[in-house]
């Protein structure tokens, strides 16, 4: 249901454009580094008690790759529009903090880490103009939905008295929508090729881990908005 | 690779700067030793300790090693389940025996979880089980097992006689232990042989490899009988840290000079782990321990199972009715002031023979009897005859060369005209074991950074490469120690001889 109204939206919005102008299809290869704030902390209820869960406040970089398929149309004389799916993916982020047994910092006696990873599926487009016939500087947005997955929680003990709980949070995923905006410029180095650079900020949506066994609540640390500033190197193939 | 590394780092060092404080603290009573031959049975005794300030449920001991069990009620002191570590700063022992007849090493553990795995804590590193088990067969002779006390450790500890008057203070009395019946039979090895100059040789090795095994648990000094006991916190209505003298006082010394030691709490405690001010003060460390004559009838009875009495100036030869209180080895006399002899078969009389000033024993017949006669003052004493309630010392009757009859395994008893307030009978009121070595870095020497402070000489004391060595506990327990002139050289009230004098 849901693939059948995304192509529903896609014909309404390219149906018009290939009534106005001639659509050179557009595949563009796109790779770079993502930066987040993966910052989080959550009580969590383990009865008769509650630890807490303090992230670390710290900006996080991963690569992000991806691919956008599809057409590029002139409507206004050097003004084009492209408009396709893209699919990206990033490295894992990693998340990291302390536990504080009893939420007391005195019984500071584990930190954890876990890896946040977001697929994302998207509608994107992109407007760009031409100067001297052959940069063409753009600004470009995005909507989808993100499939994000919160996997791998670890512990490690703050002294070699500590020892991990025996059930680790699970693994857990998660669909969140997705958006974009960014700006850059692509080169045309040959009649069909094109290189480029730009700067998108990313909303990858919310994640969160599994639960534990242990735990007596079904609450578990999650990230509610994780945004990505990222720098893109591309190369596009225009048919 | 990189950023997972500096990740687990930036982490780690954030959480230390907070601080460190395990949920359950296991801090070791007896280290388990660090090598086994298949064959031999391994133990280690742990304090568990609910270091949170939460009661905890579902306590128990975890993912022990394979061929590693937990002994049920070794002593009043262990846990009979431990639910009973439930509430904020309770605690109490345990005993693990590792059977070295598995394959591989032993190391982790043991893992104290609480909430079926939410809280786990196990001993600091240090700490922990660590055992490297060689293939055998073990060494059947006694010269291999000088140092093997692995059926002696397997042993209990505390007498099953509770003494309701003494119990919280005093502590259990302590176990008859004996001596490995097979693989290896060392019940063959102890002689009264004099002339079996190897054998003497080994049991004197052996007693002075019994009392090193202890120096190096890092006990206290306290007035117990056994080693594994602890004062509790109230003693018979009395809170311990106002027990000034008696039953169940413990050394709250800290500190004392040369301060070039450095030390932050007990002297060789490196400050880290389970080895700090925090553990020895307030997480009841401190608390086990024995007293001087307490450490040697103990370390008598491990290193043989040889018995004599606990109390310094009974096990010195005075009586135990009060009469022979200031009486001085070369003060006795036929009449009233005669002391007591040794009898293996009662483990409340004296331990061994008085030396004499020659390095012999003294005979009570003969020509020679009395260390060459009553009133001569032949014996190994800085007090002469004739007998006085307030004996003057005179520290010029032990020479140097007379140091040199003394053999490893002699006790060596101090008195005090007076008594020093220790002891309110007795004259009588230190024991020292005498080893036989000298400080140095020799193979048969002590280095001087194991040579403990003491509290009595002056502050600008130190240990110095040839200075004979004894072992004693008093200040923070059992240690080794110079045997300085001014404490004890000068104060040499006797000593006795128990190697090759009595049984076990």
């Amino acid at each position: 249901m849901k693939k059948r109204i995304f192509l529903a939206c896609l014909l309404m919005i390219f149906l018009p454009i290939v009534s106005l102008a001639t659509i050179r299809p557009v595949v563009t290869v796109s790779s770079g580094i993502a930066r987040a704030n993966v910052y989080s902390s959550k009580v969590i209820a383990f009865a008769p008690f509650q630890n807490t869960y303090i992230g670390s406040n710290h900006y996080d970089t991963a690569s992000d790759t991806g691919l956008f398929i599809g057409g590029e149309a002139v409507f206004q004389p050097n003004w084009a529009w492209q408009l396709g799916l893209s699919y990206f993916q990033n490295s894992s982020f990693i998340e990291s903090g302390n536990v504080y047994f009893f939420s007391d910092p005195a019984f500071n006696n584990l930190t954890y880490q876990y890896q946040i990873q977001s697929r994302r599926i998207s509608i994107d487009t992109k407007i760009s103009h031409a100067f001297e016939k052959i940069w063409h500087p753009y600004l470009s947005a995005s909507i989808g939905s993100a499939f994000n997955k919160a996997y791998q929680y670890t512990e490690y003990p703050v002294t070699t008295a500590d020892l991990p709980m025996t059930q680790p949070f699970a693994n857990h995923s998660n669909t969140s929508l997705t958006y974009s905006a960014g700006l850059g410029f692509d080169v045309d180095i040959t009649e069909h090729w094109r290189l480029g650079a730009g700067y998108r900020f990313v909303n990858l949506g919310n994640v969160n881990l599994g639960t534990t066994p242990l735990q007596s609540s079904t609450g578990t640390i999650s990230n509610s908005h994780i945004y990505t500033n990222e720098l893109l190197a591309q190369i596009s193939y225009l048919g | 690779m990189n950023k997972y590394f500096w990740s687990i780092l930036i982490s780690i060092i954030s959480a230390n700067s907070w601080g460190e404080t395990p949920i359950f603290l296991v801090t070791p009573n007896t280290k388990v030793t660090s090598s086994l031959v298949q064959g031999q049975t391994g133990t280690a005794i742990y304090q568990v300790l609910n270091n949170s300030n939460h009661t905890l449920s579902n306590i128990q001991v975890t993912n022990l090693p394979t061929g590693v069990t937990q002994v049920s009620n070794p002593g009043p002191d262990y846990c009979t389940n431990l639910t009973s570590l439930n509430g904020p700063g309770s605690l109490c022992l345990i005993e693990l025996q590792i059977n070295s007849n598995i394959s591989g090493n032993l190391s982790g553990g043991p893992i104290i979880s609480a909430y079926n795995g939410l809280f786990r804590s196990q001993p600091f590193i240090a700490d922990q089980l660590s055992t490297q088990i060689t293939a055998g067969p073990v060494g059947q002779t006694c010269g291999e097992n000088i140092d093997n006390f692995s059926y002696e450790l397997t042993q209990p500890f505390d007498s099953g006689v509770i003494d309701p008057a003494t119990i919280f203070s005093w502590g259990p009395g302590r176990n008859h232990l004996l001596l490995s019946p097979s693989n290896p039979n060392l019940t063959i090895c102890p002689t009264l042989d004099l002339t079996n100059t190897t054998q003497i040789a080994w049991m004197q090795n052996r007693m002075i490899a019994a009392e090193n095994f202890w120096v190096t648990q890092k006990l206290n000094y306290c007035h117990h009988h056994v080693v594994d006991f602890y004062t509790p916190v109230t003693s018979y209505g009395t809170p311990r840290t106002a027990i000034a003298s008696g039953g169940g006082f413990c050394s709250t010394s800290t500190s004392l000079a040369p301060s070039n030691y450095g030390q932050q709490i007990r002297w060789n405690y490196s400050g880290t782990e389970s080895e700090t001010i925090d553990n020895w003060v307030n997480k009841n460390r401190m608390w086990y321990g024995v007293d001087c004559s307490d450490f040697t009838s103990f370390a008598y009875n491990f290193a043989f199972g040889i018995q004599f009495n606990s109390d310094t100036g009974f096990q010195g030869g005075q009586k135990t009715d009060g009469s022979q209180d200031t009486v001085t080895p070369n003060s006795q006399d036929l009449s009233t002031h005669l002391l007591e002899l040794p009898n293996s078969s009662d483990p409340n009389s004296p331990a061994g023979l008085l030396v004499c000033k020659d390095g012999t024993v003294e005979t009570r017949t003969g020509p020679t009897a009395f260390c060459g006669g009553l009133g001569t003052d032949g014996y190994f004493s800085v007090f002469r005859s004739p007998y006085s309630t307030h004996p003057i010392p005179h520290p010029e009757d032990i020479t140097p060369a007379m140091l040199n009859l003394l053999q490893p395994g002699d006790l060596i008893y101090l008195g005090f005209a007076g008594n020093d307030g220790n002891n309110p009978t007795s004259m009588v009121t230190h024991v020292v074991t005498w080893t036989g070595k000298h400080v140095g870095n020799g193979p048969n020497d002590i280095p001087a950074s194991q040579i403990a402070p003491e509290s009595i000489c002056p502050n600008n004391w130190q240990p110095q490469t040839g200075d004979w060595v004894i072992i004693d506990s008093h200040y923070q327990g059992p240690d080794y120690r110079v045997f300085s002139a001014c404490f004890y050289q000068n104060n040499v009230w006797g000593v006795r001889r128990v190697i090759g004098y009595m049984n076990p």
